[in-house]
């Protein structure tokens, strides 16, 4: 037999659509056989212009509409943009509230990590864990409830300080949650660190060195999980960040299975902010009047959110509406990391490494197949392609195994 | 591990004016203009240096991060920030630079900084700002259908797509 083996170069779009997750985005991947030679993406499919639409309006009512630019993060969206402009107004907040905001970021960071927990688990075919954390994250949902009013959404920021106050029935509630999320969260830890259906799936997966990272910009926990120690609460404290006392959680595993690591173990973090905020409060007033009209001027604010850093730019001209609002979210920040990591990867592993990133946008809804050669074409959705990459896993079990061994 | 205690604020403030000075020093006419508003160092510089600054900065620290490119239409003009962290010193520096509005052009900075592919993607999608020697200017936000030559961000562009 003299048959040559012709390596055939794919080009696989995946996108745009998916209903599982939050907003929408497309990837272009060139693979050779199984690997990617190169991840390609393409976002906007739901850009809704806010930016140009803060302009339009006043700067209360923008506070709400920043609010809307993610559903998850939706908290430390409205905080970041007060603070730039109560940094222009220049009139300090009452401290109470300052502690206020943080207990609400915290907590928030508490629930988008276990979603996120969650969803990796569901990625990765592992859906006890996906039902467990996401029963779990209910808890937090609805101390956040108690304190804002919303489960999402909260409302709480207003320029010059918080809409609602805390008393002690709140603080006993939210304590005893924390006690209880604190329990599981050590059982995750251990899951993460013994499960072998995990390690097989994440360890090694999705390699983002610290030079690839400091290069791409990479924020947050896909940063830290590189052995990047940046975080905004340390290196530009906001509100009382300056004052609490907690660990920066980095790893140096550089894959998916160090962003778990990385993740979890925040969450131990936030739990004792959480502590430290509520025992630490001051009495006092939660907000300050300030006028409706922003003196000129521009200003900078920089928060963590719990998929890294989050940047807002506030022109002013002396009006009732900002001249310019400027945001960059993490997701945006970490796309070029992103597909760096997917690079070298399996198409069995896109979905576990994508969501590596704790993406505010998913992609793997309907991935689109076109042989070139032959000019056939077939669609899958996202169940199939993961059925697929769970098939794939069971057949190439001693490979991975090998592979994981080394 | 970088270390992690948090400066004062008069240590920060003593960081923030002493890469001010270095600046001045190696650089000397290229700074039009700079004011430090609550520890945020903003440096107006001219267009012609403001690539050699970003390289120098590049070259000096360790964590130089690019935190996004802010374009902003003064009517007359294009001012274009460049948001920088400076690890080391723990500084938010803002380079700004000013081009003009008819033939808005400036060189790419994406081969000091990688990671300023999507931003000047993004500045060049809502504002037509023309990055020379971007290895692929392409669309990045705007949908597929979107008319050429209209640039959301802009201030002549009114909301619900009057001109």
């Amino acid at each position: 037999m003299t048959e040559k083996v012709v390596k055939e170069r794919y080009t696989i779009p995946v996108g745009p659509q998916h209903p599982a997750l939050k907003e929408p985005i497309f990837f272009k991947f060139i693979v050779d056989g199984e690997q990617i030679i190169e991840a390609i993406p393409r976002i906007g499919y739901v850009h809704r212009g806010i930016e140009k639409l803060t302009e339009e309006r006043t700067y209360l009512k923008d506070a709400y509409l920043v609010e809307r630019v993610c559903g998850i993060c939706s908290g430390v969206h409205q905080a970041t943009f007060v603070n730039a402009v109560e940094s222009l107004i220049d009139k300090p907040t009452p401290e109470r509230a300052d502690y206020l905001r943080v207990l609400v970021l915290e907590l928030e960071r508490i629930h988008s990590h276990y979603l996120w927990l969650g969803v990796a688990a569901h990625e990765i075919g592992f859906d006890t864990l996906f039902m467990y954390t996401w029963r779990d994250r209910e808890v937090v949902m609805d101390l956040l409830e108690l304190i804002t009013g919303n489960r999402v959404n909260y409302g709480m920021n207003i320029i010059g300080g918080v809409r609602r106050d805390i008393n002690d029935e709140i603080i006993h509630k939210t304590l005893k949650g924390i006690d209880y999320l604190e329990e599981r969260a050590k059982y995750y830890l251990d899951v993460a660190a013994d499960e072998k259906t995990i390690l097989a799936r994440t360890v090694g997966r999705g390699i983002l060195t610290r030079e690839q990272a400091l290069k791409l910009g990479a924020v947050g926990p896909t940063a830290r999980a590189s052995n990047l120690a940046m975080d905004v609460r340390k290196d530009d404290p906001y509100l009382v960040y300056d004052e609490i006392p907690f660990e920066l959680v980095t790893a140096d595993t550089n894959d998916v299975f160090g962003r778990i690591v990385v993740r979890v173990k925040e969450l131990f973090e936030s739990y004792n902010i959480i502590r430290w905020v509520l025992e630490n409060i001051p009495s006092g007033p939660t907000f300050i009047r300030t006028s409706p009209k922003v003196p000129a001027g521009e200003a900078i604010a920089k928060s963590e959110a719990p998929r890294g850093e989050l940047f807002y730019y506030v022109r002013s001209t002396g009006t009732l509406k900002p001249y310019r609002v400027k945001i960059r979210t993490p997701t945006l920040a970490n796309i070029l990391a992103v597909a760096e990591m997917l690079k070298g990867e399996y198409i069995a592993d896109i979905p576990i490494v994508f969501a590596g990133i704790d993406p505010c946008i998913s992609c793997m809804d309907r991935a689109f197949f076109v042989d070139v050669e032959k000019d056939k074409k077939w669609v899958w959705s996202e169940d199939e392609l993961k059925l697929y990459s769970r098939k794939w896993y069971k057949t190439h079990e001693k490979e991975v195994i090998q592979r994981w061994k080394r | 591990m970088v270390a992690n205690e948090i400066p004062s604020k008069e240590e920060k403030l003593e960081n923030v004016e002493s890469l001010l000075t270095m600046l001045k020093e190696k650089f000397g006419d290229a700074i039009l203009d700079s004011k430090i508003i609550k520890r945020r160092l903003f440096i107006d510089v001219t267009t012609e240096s403001f690539r050699g600054i970003l390289k120098f900065l590049d070259e000096s620290f360790e964590i130089c991060f690019l935190h996004t490119i802010t374009a902003v239409d003064t009517t007359s003009e294009f001012e274009l920030l460049y948001h920088i962290f400076i690890g080391e010193k723990k500084v938010n520096l803002n380079l700004r630079i000013k081009i003009s509005r008819d033939s808005p052009k400036v060189p790419t900075i994406t081969d000091i900084m990688p990671a300023a592919n999507v931003y000047e993607r993004e500045v060049h999608d809502l504002f037509g700002i023309v990055f020379e020697g971007h290895p692929h200017l392409e669309r990045l936000i705007l949908p597929e259908d979107w008319p050429d030559g209209v640039y959301p961000l802009r201030k002549d562009y009114k909301m619900g797509g009057k001109k």
